[in-house]
């Protein structure tokens, strides 16, 4: 993605992206966060799930967002795979459009076919829960052929050839390729997911608490073919989870978030190394 | 005298650990240059802060103070300072640092481990191919090891591979945290040699060396660091 003068381009642009939950007051956003310790506002009791996040996502970069169980996360995760609406800001996605085309989006702004079409077509998401993730009604092939048909590949042989290849390359054994999700373990089901979310080969690549709650051999392998789907296709990633050791895997960059707020974001072995931000500081001391 | 691949001026980092509410005080004032083809060593005593400066050279810690300047192929740029997209990429093309502990993917061979780098770069497959295979060769790694993974291989093995990976890219700076610790003589000795070789080859080394036999073989430079004073 190489515009004017050789300068590349960030696939992702977000500024400012807020969520609130309820109805709002102008208040939401003083009364919130870092400093009151919050995320709900003590007026209005709203929930502001996600308040001026701001960043770029590089072409073939993999960003980590990490965070507890309630900072904002899968929050930003919906809104930038277009399942849920920004109450403000901007998520700039810049990628082609059918025919080649230079094509530049607000992932917060963008709705009907086009939000469709992005779907379909240039994003992908593998959820932590499978059953968001999967059509627990069909086998693992099917699951991988409908998002193929969705993204437009029409020849009958030709969706079943990818979808075995896709299965293959996430280490799906063969002889299972025509089970259905829930005769899966864990894993397995993830190895599907992202095999379905590669299908339409995304530009950017949402994974939100991919490994959690499985076993951590199951996790270290899961996080290993990440990183080579990552090599061998360079999609863009941004990593939502609450595991420092994911992030350390597989970021270059990290974004630290409390509150619905970036507290801290850096290269991912100074965030780990040397953090900032007294938060940042408990959450590593706490996982050593 | 060569030009100075690293300058590093006035260097400072110390600590803050919010929750104690204490200031640990790391290094400060730290002054010196490395230059191309040339080995300089870091030393002092325990505690002195040498893999800091490391670490800030790598920027895995952010300074406090000072400039940590590098010249390379494309320019120069303020390691202190510069985006962390651009560290991203002096890190992949510049400048080097071998640890050693290797983190590679478990199921990527030697070659691969080697080859990746370039791979980075944009360098075509078979070339990185070929020049990983080089590498490793002038490492003296035996070539049955070539399409194992590094993880079942020993210390000696494990750190050549890791060394050979940090040279492939021929970097402008390669630094080194006692490269040569825990290994036998045989694969100390096969160390030593592949780092006289990225000298000739006019890499800038900078290196924590603790054994001085080592530096005084392998050192032009020397730099002594001292404990910083403790904070009040
Ligand atoms: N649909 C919703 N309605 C109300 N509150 C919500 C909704 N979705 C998320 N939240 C709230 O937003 C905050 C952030 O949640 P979430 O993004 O799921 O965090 P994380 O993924 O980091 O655990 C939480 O306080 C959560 O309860
Ligand atoms: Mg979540
Ligand atoms: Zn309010």
């Amino acid at each position: 993605m190489i515009d004017h003068a050789g300068e590349p381009q960030p696939i992702l642009d977000a500024a400012g992206l807020t969520r609130i939950h309820g109805r709002g007051c102008p208040d939401c956003l003083a009364l919130t966060g870092d400093g009151p310790g919050t995320n709900i506002c003590p007026r209005c009791r709203s929930v502001v799930a996600l308040a001026g996040v701001s960043f770029r996502l590089w072409p073939g970069e993999i960003l980590g967002v990490m965070g507890e169980s309630g900072s904002g996360k899968s929050s930003l995760a919906r809104l930038l795979h277009l399942d849920d609406r920004a109450t403000a800001g901007q998520a700039w996605w810049r990628g082609e459009d059918d025919d080649g085309s230079a094509l530049r989006l607000d992932l917060a702004a963008t709705d009907g076919w086009r939000a469709r079409w992005l779907r379909d077509r240039r994003l992908g998401m593998v959820h932590q829960n499978p059953h968001l993730g999967l059509n627990f009604a069909v086998s693992a092939g099917g699951n991988i052929a409908e998002r193929l048909l969705c993204a437009g590949e029409g020849s009958f042989a030709a969706v079943r050839r990818r979808a075995l290849g896709l299965l293959a390359r996430t280490e799906v054994p063969r002889g299972r390729v025509d089970h259905k999700p829930g005769q899966f373990s864990g894993g397995m089901q993830q190895r599907v997911q992202i095999a379905r979310a590669l299908a339409p080969q995304p530009s950017l690549l949402l994974l939100d608490e991919v490994t959690t709650g499985l076993d951590c051999s199951v996790q270290a392998r899961i996080l290993d073919l990440i990183l080579e789907i990552q090599r061998e296709t360079g999609v863009a990633m941004v990593v939502v989870t609450h595991d420092l050791g994911v992030v350390r895997l597989l970021a270059g960059r990290t974004l630290v978030m409390r509150h619905g707020r970036v507290v801290e974001s850096g290269l991912t072995d100074q965030i780990l190394e040397d953090p900032q931000h007294p938060y940042t500081q408990q959450l590593v001391s706490a996982a050593l | 005298m060569s030009t100075p691949v690293l300058i590093v001026h006035g260097l400072a980092k110390g600590f803050t650990l919010h929750a104690a509410g204490k200031r640990l005080p790391g290094i400060e004032g730290v002054s010196f240059t490395a230059a191309a083809g040339r080995l300089t060593a870091l030393v002092g005593p325990s505690g002195a802060g040498k893999s800091t400066v490391m670490k800030c050279i790598w920027r895995t810690y952010l300074p406090d103070a000072g400039a940590v300047v590098l010249r390379h192929a494309d320019g120069s740029d303020d390691l202190a300072t510069a985006d962390e997209r651009r560290v991203l990429e002096l890190r992949r093309r510049a400048l080097r640092f071998v640890t050693q502990f290797l983190h590679v993917l478990p199921r990527q061979s030697a070659l691969a481990v080697v080859a990746e780098p370039l791979l980075g770069l944009g360098v075509a497959a078979g070339e990185a191919r070929e020049r990983a295979a080089a590498q490793l060769r002038a490492l003296a790694l035996p070539e049955h090891l070539w399409d194992l993974p590094p993880a079942t291989f020993s210390g000696g093995e494990k750190q050549r591979v890791n060394l050979a990976r940090g040279l492939v890219v021929r970097p402008d700076l390669l630094l080194l945290d006692e490269p040569t610790a825990s290994l036998d003589a045989r694969s100390a000795g096969l160390v030593e040699e592949a780092v006289l070789a990225a000298k000739a080859a006019g890499t800038a080394v900078l290196a924590i060396l603790h054994d001085r036999a080592l530096v005084e073989r392998l050192a032009e430079e020397v730099v002594e660091l001292a404990p910083a004073a403790a904070a009040a």
